[in-house]
């Protein structure tokens, strides 16, 4: 007759755990803080994410509330958007003024930094894409240059015409198509675009509105989802 | 006018910053409680996948899937852990799923990944035939508390239990368990 021995909770515990094959894996922390920054705190565009990793660092910090910025009322006074601090001049920022996003002022401020031209596809409610943009914008804890936030408005154009590209080429829409290809042509002259597209960022732009002129709808799609995926949603009527 | 532009719109600037601030405390607070669990959702899928390299785009996507869904998250810690890991077994689905899909492209016979990681992990063959003879949901409710750290009836939200069942299958399969090692011992 076959008998079974006693196991232990324990024993059969230690069995069980010995079938966890987690201790030889060891975490990679920078790319996991990586993962983090471009899919946790989706309110982040992540061109800039791309464009520095400092910038990914405080973007992580900004989403996880870790205080980069000053509390909108400090001793009962209360902060406007305007911090009075400017600069420094390098590839990826100018001497603008940098501007926090706690300020009691900082959606009307941001909304007067709204580019005068900036054009929108037919079907996208200017109102409603300015204001989610800013809201976006006011998501994000911290300080940026008013550079900074000019230029997310101009990312923000940038990736719904890119979403403008899809949709026309996916309807078959040539002329539709082309007119987004020469909005993403003219793109890479937008003034904040220019002005702190570093390491880079400006010929890849070039690239996409290439290949958005010679119908690579493969490329355009890569964009969309590696760029454009804090695009506020709803913008279409 | 679209729905955004009457929410947004409408308002007054005072109005308005207050709803920017609420929507920033909100992402905040969401923030705040995904971040502990960055690592223990990253070791689930390490556990999981092969090659382990995989486990950072699934985590990738299913913070994603919680930051989209973050409005009907659930409040309480323990109630958000469960709904974390039920995103993050979606998300495994899904990914298995396509590997399965590129296996079979590749016309090679690998079985799944969960058994890769049993056979590459030097493990106890009594324990790992053991787990493989209880159902699916029975070996993923174990792994879940044993593994993961979760608690039985967190782990039953995992999978769709009840409090109670979980606890009936839990202890029924350990049951199992320590009879089929009991035998071999």
């Amino acid at each position: 007759m076959r008998t079974t021995a006693k196991v232990t909770d324990d024993e059969l515990d230690a069995a069980l755990r010995n079938l966890d094959s987690d201790s030889s894996f060891q975490i990679d922390q920078d790319r996991l803080a990586r993962v983090a920054a471009t899919s946790a705190p989706a309110v982040i565009p992540r061109r800039k994410l791309r464009a520095s990793a400092l910038w990914a660092a405080t973007a992580v910090a900004a989403a996880l509330g870790l205080g980069l910025a000053a509390p909108a009322l400090a001793d009962g006074i209360q902060q406007l958007a305007q911090t009075g601090r400017y600069g420094p001049v390098t590839s990826e920022s100018d001497a603008s003024e940098w501007i926090n996003s706690s300020g009691s002022d900082f959606y009307d401020y941001a909304e007067s930094l709204y580019p005068e031209v900036l054009p929108l596809p037919d079907g996208v409610s200017v109102d409603t894409f300015k204001d989610e943009s800013i809201l976006q914008l006011a998501a994000i804890e911290g300080e940026s240059q008013d550079v900074t936030l000019v230029s997310s408005f101009e990312h923000n154009a940038r990736c719904v015409w890119v979403d403008e590209w899809l949709l026309a080429d996916a309807a078959k829409d040539q002329m539709r198509a082309d007119g987004a290809a020469t909005v993403l042509a003219e793109s890479t002259t937008w003034p904040a675009t220019v002005a702190i597209a570093g390491g880079g960022f400006l010929e890849h732009l070039v690239d996409v509105a290439e290949a958005a002129a010679t119908g690579d709808r493969a490329a355009l799609v890569d964009q969309k989802g590696s760029d454009c995926g804090s695009m506020p949603e709803g913008l279409r009527r | 006018m679209s729905a955004a532009e009457s929410r947004v719109s409408d308002m007054a600037p005072g109005q308005r910053i207050r709803h920017a601030n609420r929507v920033r405390d909100e992402q905040r607070a969401f923030a705040s409680m995904i971040e502990p669990l960055f690592e223990p959702l990253l070791r689930y899928f390490a556990r999981r996948t092969s090659p382990r390299e995989d486990s950072y785009d699934c985590l990738s996507d299913t913070l994603l899937v919680m930051w989209r869904r973050r409005g009907s998250a659930p409040t309480h810690p323990e109630e958000f852990r469960a709904w974390a890991y039920g995103v993050a077994r979606l998300t495994l689905s899904n990914h298995m799923r396509s590997q399965r899909r590129r296996a079979r492209l590749l016309e090679k016979s690998r079985n799944n990944a969960e058994l890769e990681v049993t056979v590459g992990a030097d493990l106890s063959e009594v324990a790992a035939t053991a787990m493989a003879a209880l159902s699916a949901k029975d070996r993923e409710l174990v792994r879940l508390i044993v593994w993961d750290g979760l608690g039985v009836a967190e782990a039953g939200q995992v999978l769709g239990f009840k409090a109670a069942t979980a606890r009936t299958r839990y202890s029924r399969a350990r049951e199992r368990l320590r009879h089929t090692l009991g035998e071999s011992a």
